[in-house]
């Protein structure tokens, strides 16, 4: 799919109207995306910390299995909510997916996480960023979360669960 | 043969973008609908623009012991690259995509690299007859670019046939 970081298909020809169209409006929304960014990147930290508050609650047993769960949950949703800023300036969820999403899956599916816990955490980021962020901002921002929550949850059941 | 945005994401994996690489994505970003606008006239010129430089190269061609029209197909790419450089905003592309096909196809053709610098010096003068200022003003950059790397100095080109040498010599065989 063509995105402005992903040309590669107009190496060897003029783009279709449909991609004039896309990279057209990858123009004229970059006003309101460069925004939303500064705005997300003001509230990212807030957002975490709520979304760590309602885990905790949610699953105190976490660090029976994962000693240092919560600190690395911190880290690992800081950097998953960095990557959907950047897709969400540039418009491509390409970029999100090949640079950390893919590899995420795999890594939370090593650590037995439930597809429950999984979708837990997401959602509960996804309203923690409804509750910081201005209606515009979040209308950008939700399809990267959305999207997010489907993917990660897309797990098989562990055998033995360690939420 | 990255473009500076991929170059960008790569290099700030894990931490934010800086607010000079933001600006230096809008930037790009607003000047988007006019350097698609030069590579609209740029395609509406192609056709016309290939006729041209066949009807340059065609007798050289035949001095050259190559088919009359040995290049048309490789300028529509070169073109395109151009075009595609010009949309990524990404000068240094011409070198990597546009630049070096020339000389890879100058090598094995045995001619000099210099002659793909003289196409693309007919391209831009005959493009910039057709164009707008606005597109001449954004196009220009890149035909230079392609036009200096090809003909950095004509005379330091060892060894290289010169247009008036007569070969034996067979596009189809290369």
């Amino acid at each position: 799919m063509l995105t402005y970081r992903n040309l590669e298909a107009l190496r060897d020809r003029y783009p279709t109207s449909d991609e004039r169209d896309y990279l057209t409006n990858y123009s004229e929304s970059m006003g309101r995306r460069v925004i939303a960014h500064e705005e997300m990147q003001k509230i990212r930290g807030d957002v975490i910390d709520d979304m760590m508050t309602t885990m905790k609650r949610l699953y105190p047993n976490i660090p029976r299995y994962h000693v240092t769960g919560f600190e690395k949950g911190y880290r690992d949703n800081m950097l998953l909510l960095e990557y959907m800023i950047k897709s969400m300036l540039l418009d491509d969820v390409g970029l999100y997916d090949e640079h950390v999403l893919t590899w995420v899956r795999t890594l939370f599916k090593s650590f037995n996480f439930t597809p429950k816990f999984l979708r837990d955490n997401f959602t509960v980021m996804r309203d923690c960023v409804r509750k910081r962020s201005t209606p515009r901002t979040y209308e950008l921002m939700a399809p990267l979360l959305t999207h997010t929550i489907e993917y990660l949850s897309d797990i098989p059941e562990p055998v033995r669960p360690e939420v | 043969m990255k473009t500076w945005l991929q170059e960008l994401v790569q290099v700030s994996n894990g931490r934010p973008f800086t607010q000079e690489e933001i600006m230096r994505i809008s930037t790009a970003a607003d000047t988007l609908p006019d350097r698609l606008a030069a590579v609209r006239k740029m395609e509406d010129c192609q056709k016309w623009l290939i006729r041209q430089l066949s009807e340059h190269i065609s007798p050289r061609a035949m001095e050259w012991g190559l088919p009359k029209d040995p290049f048309s197909n490789d300028f529509v790419n070169l073109l395109s690259a151009v075009s595609h450089a010009l949309i990524a905003d990404d000068l240094e592309l011409v070198s990597t995509t546009v630049v070096k096909p020339c000389v890879q196809l100058a090598q094995a053709l045995d001619l000099p690299e210099s002659e793909f610098g003289t196409l693309f010096e007919v391209a831009w003068n005959t493009l910039s007859q057709r164009c707008d200022p606005s597109s001449i003003a954004l196009l220009k950059d890149y035909f230079r670019r392609a036009i200096d790397e090809l003909k950095p100095n004509e005379w330091s080109q060892p060894n290289r046939a010169t247009p008036n040498e007569t070969r034996n010599f067979n596009l189809l065989e290369v």
